[in-house]
């Protein structure tokens, strides 16, 4: 593996790791909220449709949750005491993302791994092409088809269709 | 009216097997009088499902409640505007919809390909028959817009039962059809890549014609999306504008495809290689509009985008399988003509970055795939529901958007066939050295958060490689023409306009990733104030004035009037509403989120509510930072696109020519 390809597949290695980085970091950080309220907030889905995290929503159930967040926070509740105890009424749906354990693990693993994947094939491929480009010699015979579609197109010209 | 539109719909449906038969006896044959009568079908078909259109718009805006549909989706108190925005509120009117995007898409192909590709056109057209065959059967069969409304159910329905509140917005005029004339126009280069396939016939009038009719629906589904962030923004009331949601990813997985294909189309027109790759992408791009519209419409995913979901998700689900298979076939069939005829020489080469560039867009549509489908998958293999939310894409998606960010910038700075050392070091060094000035003052200035560094660092490098190309052929043609700085540029764009065209959507994406740097510090409070009382929020005072309340047409709205100060100035008056639309099932509550935009940064409010005793108004708060750049960019990309869609001078007089 030449010089170049080591370093393309160290940037995409970099990125990989980058992406396994903690969730959401940049999203829920600079805002008003404690910390862990704020993260508890996009870790919980609203219960009423499961269609946001409840920190982007605003209906009842979202709002219920809310409060119940930063009640349970100021109790001295940890992040994972909170998570199981709404997984324990609401079940794994309620989480905004799987917990990466078992085959939800997968949910992690194959995003970098496409990306992996498709590093390794491309450097591989230019590998493997940089030889003297393959050019076809002689007259290139025309197929069946090929000449009946020449005919149709001349035909459709002289009848202007 | 209403058996107008019925009938017209059915005789469509008779001039699409007609269309089929003749084409597939016109093949068998080779009589030309066959393919002449199934163009004739085709755009009889076009033009009665142009006639349902008219008709069913027609019922919706007079308020036909005989019809289940118009009855269904509007009320006597819609607003006329929104009435007409009801042929997509329901899965009856959005399939009709989507006929009738395809019939204007049939007719442009039939008038634009009248003098060239005609070699192509019988397979064209045969493959549009298809597809506006499958939808003419599920629309007549199975959710017809035009069923007459039950008997028993008159009353109950008498005064039509409304739209869905969320849709009541000005931008729910333009985003939908937008998504669809961009969903339903990537079947023309599907419809030209089958066959090219068919007929052998993969030479450069096939790309050219293709890559055409790619930016076409390329720029409709990015306005699409575009335009549904900014209504989810100003409508949704969460504060931002994309939220991973199963039918926004669904609109994205085919933006994702098409823009890998937009670049590695140019490898193919430069150096004759990635003729298999090209039309898997085409391929899979049109598959996943289908699959998107499957997502869309079924209720498999639990999704905010749930206005009209049925179960037709099987006939999709099918028709998906269906074209996937064909595609396998005829691509085995093919597989000769597929070869490439070149071969790569360097790492270090514009074929190569654009490669990479292709790479990074594919795992990345297959990664947001994966991760919408992982519900489905989960439960069929766990029996357990979960959710694959936002925060799991927040984490999953940033370090390829900043390879492809990266990638943005190295491709032109490379050379087509190998870049000398030297070359490297001179078309490198300028970037890297702005991008390392841009980085240095942004952490002096405090940034510590590692996505916006990262994103800040490579926005300056890629404008920086944008603006050397460009300088460097404004000169090379003021020193080859003589021509001024001005005239170079124009004369420059106009020869090659697909190349700065691209740079200008390059550009747009800029703006677009500085935007998506500037979430990082959003700042948000919940509020309580009674009248009169004060919060401040970074260096702004907002000062609760009073609440109203005022009975509208549809709905009764409870306004806030906050006022906005900084420093001494007044700034604005913001108004948050909370709405209560009256319907025949009861009131539907809405928000709507008062906004004032500054040039760095927007103000953003809503309301929760008002006690009724102390008058007390319990309030949202949020500073969003460089939102507007991503509306910018999103306009930068449209102009961008257009500048790459219109034809060159040159193009122009060929055309006049022929024609």
């Amino acid at each position: 593996m030449n010089r170049i390809s080591f370093a393309l597949l160290l940037a995409i290695s970099a990125g990989v790791a980058l992406g396994q980085s903690t969730p959401s970091e940049a999203a829920i950080a600079g805002k008003g909220k404690g910390d862990l309220q704020r993260r508890l907030e996009y870790d919980i889905m609203a219960p009423c449709c499961y269609g946001a995290p409840v920190g982007d929503h605003d209906s009842e159930a979202a709002i219920q949750v809310k409060a119940q967040i930063a009640r349970l926070v100021d109790e001295g509740k940890t992040r994972e005491e909170i998570r199981d105890m709404y997984v324990a009424i609401y079940g794994e749906q309620i989480l905004a993302q799987p917990r990466a354990r078992g085959f939800n693990l997968l949910a992690y693993l194959m995003p970098p791994a496409f990306l992996l994947a498709g590093g390794l094939l491309l450097i591989y491929y230019i590998n493997q092409i940089k030889t003297p480009a393959l050019r076809t010699s002689g007259p290139v015979r025309k197929s069946d088809s090929e000449k009946f579609f020449e005919r149709i197109e001349k035909e459709m010209q002289d009848l202007d269709i | 009216m209403a058996l107008l539109g019925s009938t017209a719909l059915q005789l469509a449906l008779v001039g699409c097997c007609l269309t089929l038969l003749l084409g597939g006896w016109f093949l068998f044959t080779r009589d030309l009088r066959f393919y002449a009568g199934a163009q004739r079908g085709l755009l009889v078909s076009a033009s009665l499902i142009l006639m349902a259109s008219v008709v069913l718009i027609h019922q919706l805006m007079v308020s036909n409640f005989d019809l289940e549909y118009v009855a269904r989706h509007t009320s006597t108190a819609t607003p006329a505007m929104y009435k007409f925005a009801g042929l997509w509120a329901g899965m009856e009117g959005s399939l009709l919809l989507w006929l009738m995007i395809l019939g204007m898409y049939v007719v442009l192909v039939s008038i634009l390909h009248r003098r060239v590709n005609r070699s192509l056109m019988p397979v064209v057209n045969m493959v549009l028959a298809v597809v506006m065959l499958f939808f003419l059967i599920v629309t007549i069969f199975f959710e017809n817009p035009f069923t007459p409304l039950p008997a028993g159910t008159r009353i109950q329905l008498a005064g039509g039962m409304g739209l869905n509140p969320l849709l009541q917005h000005p931008a729910m005029l333009i985003h939908p059809p937008m998504l669809y004339l961009g969903y339903v126009g990537f079947v023309v280069p599907f419809a030209f890549a089958i066959a090219a396939l068919v007929t052998r016939r993969l030479d450069a009038t096939w790309i050219r014609t293709t890559r055409r009719w790619t930016l076409v629906p390329w720029l409709f589904l990015g306005t699409g999306i575009i335009l549904g962030g900014r209504w989810a923004y100003v409508e949704l009331g969460w504060g931002g504008y994309w939220a991973w949601d199963p039918v926004e990813n669904a609109s994205f997985l085919p933006w994702l495809t098409g823009t890998a294909y937009l670049h590695s189309v140019i490898i193919q027109e430069k150096k004759n290689m990635l003729r298999l790759w090209n039309i898997v992408l085409i391929m899979a791009t049109f598959i996943l509009t289908i699959f998107g519209t499957y997502l869309t419409r079924s209720g498999i995913l639990s999704s905010v985008h749930a206005f009209a979901a049925t179960d037709l998700g099987v006939w999709f689900l099918g028709f998906v399988l269906f074209i996937t298979l064909a595609c396998v076939i005829l691509v085995l069939l093919r597989r000769d003509v597929l070869a490439s005829q070149n071969r790569l020489e360097s790492f270090t080469s514009r074929e190569s970055g654009f490669l990479f560039n292709n790479m990074i867009f594919v795992a990345l549509a297959l990664a947001v795939l994966w991760g919408t489908m992982f519900p489905i998958l989960s439960e069929a293999v766990r029996g357990t529901k979960i959710t694959v939310g936002s925060p799991y894409f927040n984490r999953i998606t940033p370090p390829m958007g900043l390879f492809l960010l990266l990638m943005l910038g190295v491709g032109p700075l490379l050379a087509w066939r190998r870049t000398s050392g030297g070359t490297l070091k001179r078309n490198f060094s300028l970037p890297v050295a702005v991008a390392v000035v841009t980085l240095s003052g942004a952490m002096l200035l405090g940034i510590r958060r590692i996505y916006p560094l990262i994103t800040i660092g490579l926005v300056a490098f890629v404008f920086m490689g944008i603006a050397t190309e460009v300088v460097r052929g404004i000169r090379a043609r003021q020193r080859s023409k003589g021509e001024s700085a001005l005239l170079a540029f124009r004369n420059m764009v106009d020869k090659n306009r697909s190349r700065y065209g691209g740079y200008i959507v390059h550009l747009g994406m800029l703006f677009m990733f500085a935007g998506f740097a500037g979430k990082a510090f959003t700042v948000e409070e919940d509020l309580t104030l009674a009248p009169g009382e004060t919060a401040y929020l970074k260096g702004y005072a907002f000062t609760l004035e009073r609440h109203t309340l005022e009975a509208r047409p549809n709905h009764q709205a409870l306004i806030i009037d906050l006022a906005v100060t900084r420093g001494d100035k007044l700034l604005t008056v913001l108004r948050p509403e909370k709405r209560s639309y009256t319907t025949p099932q009861g009131d539907q509550p809405n928000t709507e989120v008062a906004l004032y935009s500054r040039p760095l940064e927007d103000l953003y409010a809503l309301v929760g509510g008002v006690d009724a005793d102390t008058g007390t108004a319990v309030l949202k708060i949020m500073i969003n930072p460089l939102v507007q750049m991503v509306w910018i960019g999103g306009i930068i990309m449209i102009i961008g696109t257009l500048v790459a869609i219109w034809p060159s001078r040159t193009e122009r007089q060929l055309n006049e020519r022929l024609a």
